[in-house]
């Protein structure tokens, strides 16, 4: 059933719930999914409708006072039915087996043990999910280069699928589903003994305030607005729910785009189809003690400005200025196409980081939430996983004869800031996954430390981020969640 | 692709561009590491090279 909280009755009486769900993005959505499928009965809460609002978006505005001056949340995210995969890119990867270890380096916990045999049970629903087949990343193509250092990156593209395409007749025509658009979460109300949940307050656009109860009640809105919420739910608990230990906002995650800089083909074969993506192998984490990544190989397939083809073209252009002479014949060198060179990019993995996080700022959203403040912040260790894994690929391509790499200043020289660490708006860690509650906001089952039936899910619950694209260990770990809910409200 | 004219027009200027590039490169030229006399490999302007690769190109 669909229902739109602004033409909602506020006396209406609503049906008993198994679970409230707040967030109707990827996450949210498959596990209301789940849950119909077996039975019981969801509320499913949409703060946007089912297209863009500047109402609904407005919400995601903050301020940034970290890496890159951008309105990283409000331009990353999107706030409506079908949540971020409605401009969602479709790549598909999984974390390695290394990214579930334990990692000293790291300085903060990793994932609890068991996580990834629990995950991976979830593989080929999460597939269908995205709409790749199960056995896809077995029939990669092989290549005929081996390197003891990099591989290549196992990756697979959904079409992509948009949730809200997919899903919307899905839903609207449950009978176990109820969803509400705009609908948004403004209060998490305990019981007495603030051990549990007994309701969440919502609002829609009027202001107009609605009260659900339900068994058990789940928190889906993303890594930024996850956090904003709990932070901001103080009249109970001052420091805000599930923020007992002072770690909800903290550990903020992103993946580095750093540009390492150019390179020219050697090995044509390897480059005949266009980007290549390579990976440090598991061992060569292990034994550098640095962060997993994805470092892609554009090579031009169209004229563009790098490598040899700039430093022609710049020797052209200065000859121009320095004599009157042949100047038609300088301006068509650097007219002149060539190819085989290419741009380094990269997808790296950021270590947890306690300073890195998400706060509260003075300014208030219409429902009077305080606004995030991001300062999103590397540390040494990124500047060493960097700079590692350039030098490292550089040497490697050199060695196996596949390309010629030229490193900017700052990969070779540490004495060189990093100016620009790129991102992927891939945001995660806000309510991290831990054993310890010190550690964490939510334990091994996504339960908030502390509550007995508050659960969150999504990207904020990853306790390291891993070197591949988040959208497959966000759909494994809530249809994980989901079966755990279900077993539950049984 | 080249066309025939641009074909030539490279070729009558390539001896000129290059020659302006070498000696730029000559003037910039810098060892940005040398890690150590055992390193097998060297940087130079930022591209990475075997040692090896290297003493080919001279001989």
């Amino acid at each position: 059933m669909l229902f739109d909280l602004n033409a909602f009755d506020s006396n209406a009486s609503t049906r008993n719930y198994d679970v409230c769900i707040c967030g109707a993005g990827p996450s949210g959505i498959t596990i209301a999914r789940i849950l119909a499928n077996a039975g019981k009965n969801v509320a499913l809460f949409e703060g946007g409708g089912f297209e863009l609002t500047e109402a609904s978006q407005d919400l995601y505005h903050g301020k940034n006072i970290g890496l890159n001056n951008w309105d990283a949340i409000y331009n990353c995210r999107l706030r409506y039915f079908g949540g971020t995969s409605n401009h969602w890119g479709g790549r598909c990867s999984f974390f390695d087996s290394v990214d579930f270890e334990q990692r000293d380096y790291f300085g903060m916990p990793g994932w609890p043990d068991g996580s990834r045999e629990e995950m991976f049970k979830h593989l080929a629903e999460a597939c269908a999910i995205v709409d790749i087949p199960e056995n896809i990343f077995d029939e990669l193509p092989k290549s005929h280069w081996k390197s003891n250092n990099f591989r290549i990156s196992e990756r697979a593209f959904s079409p992509p699928t948009r949730f809200r395409t997919k899903y919307i007749d899905e839903i609207k025509h449950s009978e176990k589903i109820d969803l509400y658009l705009n609908a948004n979460l403004t209060d998490v109300r305990l019981h007495d003994n603030l051990s549990s949940v007994r309701h969440f307050e919502l609002k829609n656009y009027k202001n107009d305030t609605f009260q659900f109860t339900s068994k058990l009640f789940v928190l889906a809105t993303g890594a930024s607005e996850n956090a904003k919420l709990l932070l901001n739910f103080d009249k109970q608990i001052p420091k805000g729910v599930g923020n007992q230990n002072d770690m909800v906002g903290r550990c903020f995650m992103e993946h580095f785009n750093v540009d390492f800089g150019n390179f020219i083909v050697e090995d044509h074969l390897m480059w005949e189809q266009g980007t290549v993506q390579f990976s440090p192998t598991e061992a060569l984490i292990r034994k550098l003690k640095i962060g997993n990544a994805v470092i892609d190989f554009n090579p031009n397939l169209r004229t563009k400005d790098y490598g040899r083809l700039h430093a022609l073209k710049q020797s052209a252009r200065e000859y121009i200025c320095q004599t009157e002479t042949m100047k038609s014949f300088a301006r068509k060198i650097t007219e002149l196409d060539c190819e085989g060179d290419g741009a380094i990019t990269s997808l790296i993995e950021q270590t947890p980081n306690l300073n890195s996080r998400i706060t509260l700022g003075t300014e208030k959203d219409v429902f009077g939430h305080r606004r995030v403040v991001l300062n999103w912040l590397p540390s040494k260790a990124d500047d060493i996983t960097i700079r590692t894994l350039g030098q490292e690929i550089a040497k490697d391509f050199a060695r196996t004869k596949l390309a010629r790499i030229q490193l900017r200043d700052f990969v070779l020289d540490e004495n060189i800031p990093i100016k620009d660490y790129g991102h992927h708006c891939h945001q995660m860690g806000t309510t991290r996954m831990s054993i310890n509650p010190k550690d964490g906001v939510v334990d091994f089952n996504q339960r908030v430390h502390g509550l007995e039936n508050f659960y969150i899910a999504g990207s904020s619950v990853f306790p390291t981020g891993g070197g591949c694209n988040p959208t497959m260990t966000v759909l494994m770990t809530s249809l994980r969640l989901a079966k755990h809910l279900v077993s539950l409200v049984n | 692709m080249f066309s025939r004219r641009s074909f030539l027009i490279s070729l009558v200027m390539q001896p000129i561009v290059i020659g302006s590039m070498l000696s730029e490169i000559q003037r910039n030229i810098q060892i940005d590491i040398q890690p150590d006399n055992n390193s097998e490999f060297v940087v130079i302007n930022g591209w990475v090279f075997l040692k090896s690769d290297l003493l080919k190109m001279e001989s």
